[in-house]
């Protein structure tokens, strides 16, 4: 079943670029300009993700999410912001939001998010053993094995291994992973988290026929069987 | 925080308050004994000599109508009912005497004047007022007072003054403790939001009664003055989220334009279309880092700051940039010991990272780059040092300058930028960005002042 995506967006170039491509990722998306208007078709749901920008006519988006918070609804919802990020984002995170994407962003990392929120909300087990094709990895004994073949990997590394593998499938950004596997919460260099990715790959990749850790152009990585 | 004024000698000044006005109490209370007794006195001396006068006038009448005899009788029968103070004598023209003396006073006077004398009393010497005058039979009247009277009544005004001189200064000392009490908690409680608002509470505001004391007055003017510092904040901040958003909504949709070109392309125009949205993205990122930085400086981002562990953010922050380190050949060495305060968390960490990546860009290939962070007795320092050219004696001041001054580099790079935000975080936690000579290299020292902040 095709997936359910709200959109509550006021600039019109913002909002109908968003539900375009969404739509054409294969999203059912309904759309509203507005934050009342918003609210009630949040009501409506259920929606797997609901992007929700954080100036609104009307409602404002804060109040909008405390809204649904205080309604017991919990669906994941994305802030989207034009203000600045380091201080918003928190009162955005406290306000029961469950992510945060400060403009200008792409379409790519807006898609990559909602993916990730769907999964999670989706839950999953209380896991001891992740798997991606011939790749295991054992969280009790953290151990990590290609083909029967052990990788030594380093404690950081281990980590970034784990959040791809429990992505499997599913693009990671760049900033995704320094919020999920750092912690932080700036804009660093890209690159570093590159070169952090291509020391990985010499462990898990190297040596290998089919390469599991795939570059996606402009947006991010993800790990799996097929390209 | 308790408010604790520093005393002096051993005591506080509340003490040295109160010491002050019970001596000032005894002071008043002493002179105003001094002064009452002096009048009193005044007073007796005067009635005494107005009764001396009219018994004097008694005698002459008794003794010009009825002689010695009757003056005699009088006398004797006054000098045996009268009172114990007072003094009735007579000599007669033969020498002797008769009345409440037992010894005539040595000093012979008849004029009627009313002064000092000394009279013996039962054979006792003793302190006298009175006037001695001649009768018209030829004897010497003596008529007067001892000071006993005058000594009961001093004592009995001298107990008074001694009760009353207890009990003003235990009430001095009662009140004085109490409205220093009060005094102390109303100066505390200023003190307090004064604390809340350094914490970035900007809402607190001195608790004001409708007494309008002089406390109450100060409250009143500090609350102002918040409420003032409040609009320019709320003012402040409209201005930042609206260049924001202004800002942002059309770079939002230049990155969606070029996005939805780069599905569309290929080839040359692919690859110009890429460059276009890396400069997007430059462009977006110094924006954002402009913004920051206008928040840090005006202390807006206060409201964000929560305790952080330091060690962890500065291990994660090395971490991080070890890999691109060791791709240029250099080593990257951390030392932390455990400190958590309360700090800006985004903020400091981009701060640490620019630091940490300005010295990457110029150490040289084999070098070593040092992370120490250390406590402080305010608070915290982190020391980013490398052994690269760092920057020449004569022009570390101005760029100091140009950092404070909030200018992007003019040097293409994003150096001075990141050196801004490492300044303006700087101050944010109240502390300040110093670079110094690392012979050879730069040594850039990041102070936070925040340790005594509550969260």
């Amino acid at each position: 079943m095709a997936r359910r995506i709200l959109v509550i967006e006021d600039d019109d170039s913002t909002r109908d670029y968003v539900v375009k491509g969404l739509r054409e990722a294969g999203f059912v998306v309904d759309s509203s300009a507005q934050g009342n208007e918003g609210l009630y078709m949040a009501t409506t749901g259920p929606f797997d993700a609901i992007v929700l920008d954080r100036s609104l006519p009307g409602l404002d988006g804060l109040s909008v999410l405390k809204a649904l918070r205080a309604a017991g609804d919990q669906t994941p919802v994305i802030i989207l912001s034009a203000i600045a990020q380091v201080d918003e984002r928190v009162k955005g995170l406290r306000a029961g939001g469950d992510d945060y994407l400060s403009k200008p962003f792409s379409l790519a990392e807006l898609h990559a998010r909602i993916d990730n929120l769907s999964a999670r909300k989706s839950g999953r087990a209380v896991e001891t053993k992740l798997v991606c094709g011939d790749l295991t990895m054992d969280l009790l004994s953290r151990r990590v094995e290609r083909a029967g073949r052990g990788i030594d990997l380093l404690p950081r590394e281990f980590q970034l291994l784990e959040h791809l593998m429990r992505n499997a499938g599913r693009v990671v950004t760049r900033t995704m992973l320094l919020e999920h596997v750092w912690d932080y919460r700036f804009d660093p260099h890209t690159s570093l988290i590159d070169t952090h990715i291509s020391r990985l790959r010499k462990k898990i990749d190297e040596g290998f026929e089919t390469p599991l850790l795939h570059t996606v152009r402009g947006v991010g990585y993800r790990l799996g069987v097929v390209a | 925080m308790r408010l604790a004024l520093p005393g002096i000698g051993g005591m506080s000044h509340e003490a040295r308050y109160l010491s002050w006005a019970v001596l000032a109490a005894l002071v008043a209370i002493t002179a105003a004994l001094f002064l009452v007794d002096a009048d009193v006195e005044r007073t007796l001396d005067h009635e005494e000599e107005r009764a001396a006068r009219r018994e004097l006038l008694l005698l002459h009448d008794l003794s010009a109508e009825k002689g010695g005899g009757a003056v005699l009788e009088t006398i004797t029968r006054r000098a045996r009912v009268g009172d114990s103070e007072l003094i009735f004598a007579l000599k007669g023209e033969d020498g002797h005497f008769y009345g409440g003396v037992s010894e005539w006073p040595q000093v012979q006077r008849d004029d009627g004047d009313w002064g000092p004398l000394v009279v013996t009393r039962d054979s006792e010497r003793k302190r006298a007022v009175g006037l001695m005058s001649l009768l018209p039979d030829g004897s010497i009247v003596l008529i007067g007072n001892d000071f006993s009277g005058r000594d009961r009544v001093r004592a009995a005004s001298f107990a008074g003054f001694g009760l009353a001189l207890v009990l003003i200064s235990a009430l001095a000392f009662g009140f004085g403790a109490q409205i220093n009490r009060v005094g102390m908690r109303r100066v505390a409680a200023i003190s307090r939001t004064a604390e809340e608002v350094m914490a970035g509470r900007l809402a607190a505001r001195v608790p004001v009664d409708r007494e309008r004391d002089v406390f109450d007055h100060l409250g009143l003017v500090v609350n102002q003055m918040l409420d003032r510092i409040e609009a320019l904040f709320a003012a402040m901040r409209a201005v930042t989220d609206s260049l924001a958003h202004d800002l942002r909504t059309p770079l939002n949709r230049l990155k969606a334009a070029l996005e939805r070109a780069a599905l569309a392309s290929n080839g040359e125009a692919a690859a110009e279309i890429e460059r276009a949205q890396n400069e997007a993205d430059r462009l977006a990122s110094t924006f954002s880092s402009l913004i920051d930085i206008a928040r840090a400086e005006s202390g807006l981002s206060e409201e964000a700051m929560e305790i952080v562990d330091l060690k962890a953010l500065t291990e994660g922050l090395v971490d991080l940039f070890s890999p691109a380190a060791e791709d240029r050949g250099l080593r990257l060495a951390v030392s932390t010991p455990e400190i958590s305060l309360r700090a800006h968390r985004p903020l400091l960490s981009q701060a640490i990272a620019n630091l940490i990546d300005n010295a990457i860009k110029y150490a040289p290939s084999g070098g070593l780059i040092s992370v120490a962070l250390s406590r402080t007795e305010e608070g915290a320092e982190i020391v980013v040092a490398d052994n690269g050219p760092g920057i020449p004696t004569g022009s570390r001041a101005a760029a100091q300058t140009r950092l404070v001054r909030l200018h992007p580099a003019e040097q293409g790079g994003g150096a001075g930028l990141g050196l801004s935000i490492a300044a303006a975080t700087a101050r944010l936690h109240r502390g300040e960005l110093t670079l110094d000579d690392n012979q050879p290299g730069l040594r850039a020292t990041l102070s936070l002042r925040t340790a005594g902040l509550k969260s």
